[in-house]
């Protein structure tokens, strides 16, 4: 080997170490020995043939029953409240801004409320807002000709993924 | 076309769910079994928390993107579930996700369902003093041997931070071990 070769052989390896390396070995290495002496299993068991039996239910349309069952009775009564809130708002604004509706809430007796509610079959039409509200208030051209019954707001919330989450959640 | 492609197309296609379905379930019941077990501990909540995550599967499996291993994707499911089941656990009773944990440590001495000798009784109870992200990466680490790269796809934590959760959990529980056994 002449001198010209052996100058460029490195005298060092060239390889690094991560910073502070020998400064955490030991504390990495007991570590390590410490949990060798540890057991590997847990001492949890199962009952006998748990896992070799177990099978999965997977509800058949788990979705569509609960939304209905958990739907129903909060648009039912969610709706009639509101109109009966509404009822007794409008009766009593009306009777503290004009005197010709005087009578009006006095005349709108608990009994009439409740009959109302009785007959209340889940479907509200357009013109049971204009008998509540007045022409003044909502004009009946500007309501839509349909009617919006319990079974369209259902299929609605179905078919609309986020509001299934809301119901999720719920349930 | 890999054996767990065939599968997720299977799985997909409703001619064949069923059936591809019950395979699923066979071949990933007990790994994801003792994967919630060791965060719940207990084996009824264990077998409600695996019936919710193979539902929640099949339900979902629509959406499955291939994104990730099937495996991971079962094992992000199967720790959610888990994990909002102890959660709400704790809301019940009114104590919080940390003496939840301590607590249902506390019972596996008469848990019959739990065979350990004392060392093993130790060991549970440290784990549960740990934060839960901690105890997830000791349980997936130390007992199921997963490697950090699989870890990291089911948690969605990168490799070194879980490196470093790791080693703060193990610090911890040789710390609450050496306290006990002296």
């Amino acid at each position: 080997m002449d001198s010209k070769m052996k100058h460029n052989i490195p005298t060092e390896p060239g390889f690094e170490l991560p910073e502070g390396y020998f400064d955490s070995f030991d504390e990495q290495l007991e570590e390590k020995l410490f949990f060798e002496k540890l057991p590997k299993s847990t001492g949890f068991e199962t009952p006998s043939d748990y896992l070799s039996n177990f099978e999965v239910q997977v509800p058949k349309e788990p979705k569509q029953s609960k939304v209905i069952s958990l739907v129903m009775p909060i648009l039912k009564y969610g709706v009639a409240a509101s109109l009966v809130i509404a009822l007794v708002s409008t009766a009593f604004l009306m009777e503290w801004n004009n005197s010709s509706y005087e009578n009006m809430y006095d005349n709108l007796s608990s009994q009439e409320v409740n009959t109302w509610l009785e007959s209340y079959d889940g479907e509200i039409k357009s013109s049971d807002f204009i008998a509540v509200y007045e022409d003044e208030i909502i004009e009946s051209e500007n309501l839509p000709s349909t009617s919006l019954n319990i079974s369209s707001i259902e299929n609605y919330l179905n078919e609309s993924s986020e509001t299934e989450l809301v119901i999720d959640e719920f349930y | 076309m890999t054996e767990e492609l065939v599968l997720v197309e299977e799985l997909q296609n409703p001619a064949t769910r069923d059936r591809a379905f019950k395979e699923l379930v066979r071949q990933y019941k007990e790994r994801l079994y003792w994967h919630i077990r060791k965060i719940v501990l207990v084996h009824d909540d264990a077998d409600d928390v695996l019936q919710n995550t193979f539902v929640k599967i099949f339900k979902n499996i629509q959406n499955f993107k291939q994104d990730s291993k099937l495996f991971s994707w079962m094992y992000r499911i199967a720790t959610n579930e888990a994990i909002s089941f102890i959660n709400k656990r704790a809301k019940q009773n009114n104590v919080t996700i940390e003496e939840y944990h301590q607590q249902s440590a506390s019972k596996l001495q008469s848990d019959v369902f739990f065979n350990g000798n004392q060392i093993q009784l130790i060991l549970q109870k440290a784990i549960a003093t740990l934060p839960q992200k901690q105890q997830l990466v000791f349980n997936m680490r130390y007992f199921e041997e997963l490697k950090y790269e699989e870890i990291s796809e089911i948690l969605g934590t990168s490799v070194g931070a879980l490196k470093a959760s790791y080693h703060h959990a193990s610090k911890k529980i040789q710390e609450y071990i050496k306290t006990q056994t002296h």
